[in-house]
């Protein structure tokens, strides 16, 4: 079949974000996919995605009273963020998009149509520019303990999910065997402060051994029925 | 497919349909790498929370603990917290016990059939430390009057005198772990197709020859227009991709009747939660998993870049 559906995998994506162009040299005719554009790429399909929600959800307001209007949550850099957007104007979405296109040399296929007029909402295109702000508030998260190691501690615990999530997880059984061996991770870990990609690497998830009343049999079986 | 010139235009989303638990949009202006990469990450690596541990205290039900607690761990949760919810295993209040309130829910089923009547054993039954992780509810708000609902998902039936008691521990995981935690019911897309229809020679086509190609499609993509008797395009997404209207014209010795070719740039994505989280926030969810995907190569690639980005916290993460 011709048009069968070509399976294209993530790597491709990996990989196309970790060539590093030369930016001093950035031409536009030739433009080089960088990861600030790739950022900016995801962010966009982003920013397109909440402004329709934002449209549709104005139309529910009426029927859902509970929802707040144009206030969305959305997770960044390990917290919560409420945005708030409010609809542009016409002619003030026309003036954003000129700024746009000024502001993105590297856009040459770009056209400009008054029937689709993409509009972006305020307070995502400032993100979209500032890339310190999105680690300025992961910084800023809340920690049980109001002691700054733990904050950092806990801003690398999540680093560290995004980084297992990229460790391929075996389908094996577990045996006391790695769970001993996951203990002794730990103990290394809080000893000698390895990189993450090590810590990823080391990082398999393990349901925890507990040692309950009626024997450790018994709590096996129902770690690996869940 | 030239991949500079795709990638250079800014993607653009627009939805067509948004329920709770479906979602119906575009995607264009991008590639297939993209598109199949969001779709991905929707099915296999947005948290949720699942049940994980299940000790049963007492169960004199016909099904053995094994297969109440499986059936238990594929019950859908209410999973917004879960974003921002921490891993058991990278846990540091518990130190990976997996049992603390930053990285589990407790759940606790008590139930003991009285009656003659056999008595469902619901995910309803289920009761939660945490009022924001809860058995996800499949009542119809429409049918308020029916006696059908109002029903959660059956875990056991019991009968006069049975017994079940068992406590649960639900925690944060992703679908690439085990598909219980994927969000997603199903995540397709495809390829708009782009029909163009040979006028001429449609023309030479009698009446009931037009019925019969328009027949072979086993979807209903064609459609004669009963006024001009000529062969029009109702639902181009109906398309398979089977190519049963081109292996028809070429039978009918009409080999370039139609052409139908996939758009390279256009992606219809189809949307549907387990309810665990909705639709919309499936999507926004991927989009953040993806940003971080792309931070976590950056940073493991370029050192002094990031140390540039992220300061001291850079350097604590690389553990330099």
């Amino acid at each position: 079949m011709k048009n069968n559906f070509r399976l294209v995998r993530t790597e491709e994506t990996r990989t196309s974000s970790s060539t590093q162009g030369i930016r001093e040299t950035e031409s536009t005719m030739a433009p080089e996919w960088t990861d600030e554009k790739h950022s900016m790429y995801i962010k966009s399909i982003e920013a397109s995605f909440v402004n329709q929600l934002y449209d549709s959800k104005q139309m529910k307001t009426s029927y859902d009273s509970a929802t707040t209007s144009g206030q969305f949550k959305v997770l960044r850099g390990g917290c919560w963020q409420k945005i708030n957007f409010e609809r542009v104007n016409p002619q003030m979405s026309r003036i954003n998009q000129c700024h746009d296109l000024m502001e993105n040399p590297w856009i040459q296929h770009y056209r400009f149509s008054s029937k689709q007029r993409s509009i972006v909402a305020p307070s995502l295109q400032e993100s979209v520019t500032t890339t310190s702000n999105v680690v300025d508030l992961g910084q800023r998260k809340g920690v049980p303990s109001g002691s700054g190691h733990l904050h950092l501690c806990e801003s690398r615990i999540c680093h560290k999910d995004m980084l297992c999530s990229d460790t391929e997880m075996s389908d094996q059984n577990f045996v006391d065997e790695e769970v001993k061996g996951k203990k002794q991770n730990k103990k290394s870990k809080v000893k000698r402060q390895r990189s993450l990609i090590s810590d990823a690497q080391s990082n398999d998830q393990m349901v925890p051994n507990r040692k309950s009343s009626s024997g450790g049999d018994f709590t096996k079986n129902f770690v690996s029925a869940a | 497919m030239e991949g500079g010139v795709s990638y250079a235009r800014m993607p653009r989303v627009k939805i067509r349909e948004l329920k709770d638990d479906y979602a119906k949009f575009e995607l264009r202006d991008t590639d297939a790498s993209i598109a199949n990469a969001l779709r991905r990450v929707m099915i296999a690596e947005v948290p949720t929370v699942a049940i994980d541990l299940v000790e049963i205290e007492v169960n004199s039900s016909v099904l053995n603990d094994e297969f109440i607690a499986h059936r238990l761990g594929l019950i859908p949760l209410t999973s917004e917290r879960a974003m921002s919810m921490r891993f058991s295993r990278d846990c540091d209040a518990c130190d990976g016990d997996g049992q603390c309130e930053f990285c589990s829910v407790e759940f606790h089923l008590r139930v003991k059939c009285m009656t003659d009547q056999t008595l469902d054993v619901t995910s309803k039954d289920l009761y939660s430390s945490d009022p924001t992780v809860s058995p996800v509810d499949f009542s119809d708000p429409s049918a308020t009057d029916s006696p059908d609902n109002n029903r959660g998902i059956i875990i056991v039936k019991l009968r006069r005198g049975q017994e079940l008691k068992l406590r649960a521990i639900a925690r944060k995981g992703i679908g690439k772990d085990h598909a219980k935690w994927s969000p997603a019911a199903t995540v397709t897309f495809m390829y708009e197709p782009e029909i163009h229809i040979n006028e001429d020679l449609m023309e030479t086509l009698t009446l009931e020859e037009k019925r019969e190609w328009v027949d072979s499609s086993p979807t209903r993509v064609f459609e004669i227009d009963p006024v001009t008797q000529q062969v029009m395009v109702v639902d181009a997404e109906a398309y398979t991709y089977d190519d049963e209207v081109l292996k028809k014209a070429e039978a009918m010795g009409k080999p370039g009747l139609v052409e139908i070719i996939a758009r390279q740039d256009s992606f219809i994505f189809t949307v549907e939660s387990t309810g665990a989280v909705k639709a919309s926030q499936l999507v926004l969810n991927a989009i953040e998993i993806l940003k971080q995907k792309l931070d976590a190569v950056r940073l493991s690639e370029d050192t002094v870049e990031a140390d540039d980005q992220f300061g001291e916290l850079g350097a604590h993460m690389r553990g330099g």
